[in-house]
């Protein structure tokens, strides 16, 4: 479980420009949960993401990575009960083949080699990277880059995957795609997932939605939920979903639509049964 | 803006195939047969999956790679013909590329902006007055901005710095290369009705290379799609809107709208495939309720 | 300059699966340790005559075609030419009188100083050769693996072996992305009109040295970011790590270092006992 108490962070702390970035926060995250966190550039969620895992200290209040705390003196601790995977995976991805790399982490866990041989093949199979595992990473493509980095997080084996904005320069499908793996990573192992997005279609696919402005927590709930607060969620310059949106339209329209509207078939579905009710 | 069908093209590649580190045993196959042209005025995406050859096109607009002669043209003349004037041809294409760090060259957000139209001979008062209104029509305010130091802007900054310092240029055509790559829904939502501004307001010939066919379209009229280093459709963007089914098979961002209606068209088979904006969808489906 | 991985190829690791490419990574280090030795042991024109058909028979079976190699090294050789150039003008040694060709105040070419210069030029290619073909026939995992079993020794007496292989495996996968990061930004400013494709050498280095600032800030974060990355991912220093992938060492490689290390001998000592 994730535990952030009073968390307050802020960058360059003691000196005059200090800059808060994150206030205050309080958040629980139950094992397994599939949780997106979502805001514009500049909301904290990078922020608290990096925290998660141990890149960042908190500078007030205190994070418990199942009980251990989020501290200098913890930092192995809690990296191999959290892995993260960042935007652009060149900047990660350490060595040139793609075994190799996803070796890396289980090597640094000092690993018998059955058992790193084992995970890097396990992990290559659940990212269907099987067939490119002998390959060299500057040959591939963002998106199979991408599900590199990921199949390195996974074969850490952790409690929880942090995905820091791994998506922002995919093209939706490959994004779409990449998420549906981690879905099904995330329901096969129990692992936890935190990711971070900007995109709010992105986010529909989650169990829950974490909404951060200003370094401050502002709505938590299901996407359903969460996506009921339209003028607010644009407000802090956050897109609805279009179904979600036009959902909001047509009802203030007068369409009595039935039903939580996250995506196009539940719109579809909605408006099937009030196509059915008008007409008997 | 109507312009005859006859005009011929400012911009065309012709029978174009292109391979980086050509001959070396890193050859990689970029583009392998991509042929259109595009005329005075006219705003064109060129759009498909990553890697599928887009930012080798623009790369080719200006002659930035090895190219061979014979495959692409500036107003009618081959840009790889022995000869040919390069600083000319770059002087009239501006392009914007994907990541604005590269093609800041000085340090100062004005003098950068500057750089352009100083090298090209332009007395200062030009150049000042040129500076000026570029970092104005991008929402940089010149005062404010104009002493700046390039690199402690943030990422969308930077971003429209570069764009400045190629509108300084006043270049006939200019290329936007990813234009709204990493920006958060408010930082996409101001570049591009700065975007939209600007195109209204000088008669550009307007170039915009993207995954996403949701930010291109409502910048271009026309769409060029390439898949594979190949070009698989090119028509007027509502038309190639409607071939959803085929759009669906890449992997590229399609508008939400063109998502939504394809699950919509179940129930409704006569909702047009090209709407493009949230307004028209409501129209239409209010219509339809109505009636039922 | 628009293509600048073409002509500079440093560092670059290219998979043909040759022999070479599957040798045992310890056995090609010591190799190319026996060819450094041996460059400066040879000091004959003779000697590195000699070297040749070995070097021709290495090109050849690693599959990598030569062609590549030698355009590759096109910066590396002109920057060398000119180097010499100023060696054979300031040429500082004892030169006997009849050895001059041409004076001017302290500028002199002499035939001693030709020569000298001569051998020093092919010291520095064959250095240099050696060592390219060693990482171009070398995955980074190879190449660490090797050298931290070659000098593990060492850390008995406390040097911190794995963290400065690993510093070095870095460094070299650094230089293809620099590479490509430097032609990135040639292209993009060429669109802004500073032409990289235009004018002589020295034009275009000189360009190439206004990037040196962008090309330093962007390398500085992203080797901040990748040390970030290899933090999250458990890296703490070799010590605790253990290894996916092992060497294996089979009789042809050991076969392999003792024909280097035979050639090399001869092209050390045979051309004295030659000419003597």
């Amino acid at each position: 479980m994730i535990e952030v108490k009073d968390l307050s962070f802020a960058y360059r702390t003691g000196e005059a420009d200090a800059v808060p970035a994150l206030r205050d926060l309080n958040l629980k995250i139950e094992p397994g949960q599939l949780v997106a966190i979502i805001g514009h550039n500049g909301s904290g969620k990078s922020t608290l993401a990096k925290l998660l895992c141990a890149v960042l200290y908190p500078t007030e209040g205190e994070i418990r990575i199942d009980g251990v705390p989020v501290r200098e003196e913890n930092q192995w601790e809690v990296r191999r009960r959290v892995a993260v995977v960042f935007q652009d995976p060149d900047d990660q991805l350490v060595m040139n083949r793609v075994e190799d790399d996803v070796a890396f982490g289980p090597e640094n866990l000092g690993l018998p080699r059955e058992e790193i041989a084992e995970r890097v093949r396990s992990s290559l199979e659940a990212l269907g990277l099987v067939e490119i595992g002998g390959r060299l990473i500057e040959d591939l493509s963002p998106g199979q880059k991408q599900r590199v980095a990921i199949a390195g997080a996974l074969a850490m084996r952790p409690r929880f995957l942090v995905l820091d904005e791994p998506t922002s320069l995919l093209p939706v499908p490959v994004a779409r795609r990449l998420i549906s793996t981690v879905g099904d990573l995330n329901r096969r192992e129990g692992m936890g997932v935190l990711h971070v997005t900007h995109s709010m279609s992105e986010a529909a696919l989650f169990e829950r939605v974490v909404v951060m402005d200003e370094g401050c927590l502002v709505l938590d709930g299901t996407p359903a939920e969460v996506f009921r607060h339209v003028e607010r969620l644009r407000e802090i310059g956050l897109d609805v979903p279009l179904a979600a949106s036009l959902a909001h339209r047509l009802r203030s329209r007068g369409t009595p639509l039935e039903g939580d509207i996250l995506d196009g078939a539940d719109l579809r579905n909605a408006l099937a049964a009030v196509r059915e009710s008008t007409a008997s | 803006m109507t312009h005859d069908a006859g005009e011929p093209p400012i911009i065309e590649l012709r029978d174009f195939r292109y391979t980086y580190l050509e001959g070396t045993p890193r050859a990689s196959e970029a583009i392998r047969d991509v042929s259109f042209g595009i005329r005075h005025g006219e705003r064109v995406g060129i759009v498909g999956p990553t890697q599928s050859g887009k930012s080798t096109v623009v790369d080719a607009f200006a002659h930035l790679l090895r190219l061979k002669p014979g495959q692409v043209f500036y107003k009618g003349e081959d840009v790889a013909a022995p000869g040919y004037d390069r600083s000319a041809l770059r002087r009239e294409i501006g392009i914007v590329f994907q990541q604005p760090d590269s093609q800041l060259i000085e340090d100062v957000v004005g003098a950068d902006v500057a750089f352009g139209p100083t090298a090209a001979g332009l007395p200062a008062g030009e150049t000042r007055r040129r500076v000026e209104e570029s970092l104005n029509a991008l929402n940089l305010s010149y005062p404010e901005y104009r002493l700046r130091y390039v690199h402690a802007l943030s990422g969308g900054q930077r971003r429209r710095v570069a764009i400045a310092g190629v509108l300084a240029m006043h270049t006939p055509v200019l290329v936007l290369d990813e234009p709204m790559a990493g920006l958060d829904p408010r930082g996409r939502r101001e570049l591009l009705e700065l975007l939209i501004r600007l195109q209204s307001d000088r008669d550009l010939t307007l170039v915009v290379c993207s995954a996403s066919l949701s930010d291109a379209s409502l910048l271009c009229d026309r769409f060029v799609v390439l898949d594979g280093g190949r070009t698989v459709m090119d028509g007027p963007v509502r038309e190639v809107l409607r071939e959803a089914d085929r759009l669906a098979e890449l992997d590229i961002t399609l508008p939400e709208t063109v998502n939504v209606v394809r699950e919509l068209q179940e129930l409704f088979p006569d909702l047009p495939a090209d709407i493009l904006a949230e307004d028209e969808l409501e129209v239409e489906l209010l219509k339809r309720l109505g009636a039922a | 300059m628009l293509e600048l991985q073409r002509n500079v190829i440093f560092g670059q690791f290219v998979d043909t699966g040759s022999p070479i490419h599957k040798m045992d990574a310890r056995i090609k280090l010591i190799a190319t340790f026996v060819f450094i030795v041996a460059s400066f042991l040879i000091d004959s024109f003779l000697g590195f005559a000699l070297v040749l058909p070995l070097l021709a028979l290495i090109q050849l079976i690693s599959r990598v075609p030569a062609g590549y190699v030698l355009r590759g090294s096109r910066f590396f050789l002109g920057f060398l030419v000119f180097i010499l150039f100023f060696q054979v003008l300031f040429y500082p040694g004892e030169v006997p009188e009849s050895s001059y060709l041409w004076r001017w105040g302290f500028l002199s070419i002499s035939t001693t100083g030709l020569y000298t210069a001569g051998i020093l030029g092919l010291r520095v290619i064959f250095l240099y050769y050696v060592t390219t073909m060693l990482m171009l026939t070398t995955s980074l995992v190879d190449l660490t693996n090797g050298l931290e079993l070659i000098f593990g020794p060492l850390q008995r007496i406390r040097v911190p072996v794995n963290e400065l292989v690993l510093v070095f495996v870095i460094a070299i996968k650094f230089v293809p992305i620099f590479i490509g990061e430097v032609e990135r930004l040639a292209r993009a400013q060429t669109a802004r009109g500073v032409p990289f494709d235009e004018g002589g050498a020295f034009k275009r280095a000189r360009r190439l040295g206004r990037l040196l600032v962008p090309i330093f800030i962007s390398g500085f974060a992203r080797a901040d970011l990748l040390t970030t990355a290899m933090n999250t991912r458990s890296y703490r220093g070799g010590r605790y790590r253990t290894k996916l992938r092992q060497l294996h060492s089979t009789a042809t490689d050991w076969l392999m270092l003792l024909l280097v290390v035979a050639w090399m001998l001869a092209a050390w000592q045979l051309p004295d006992r030659l000419l003597s």
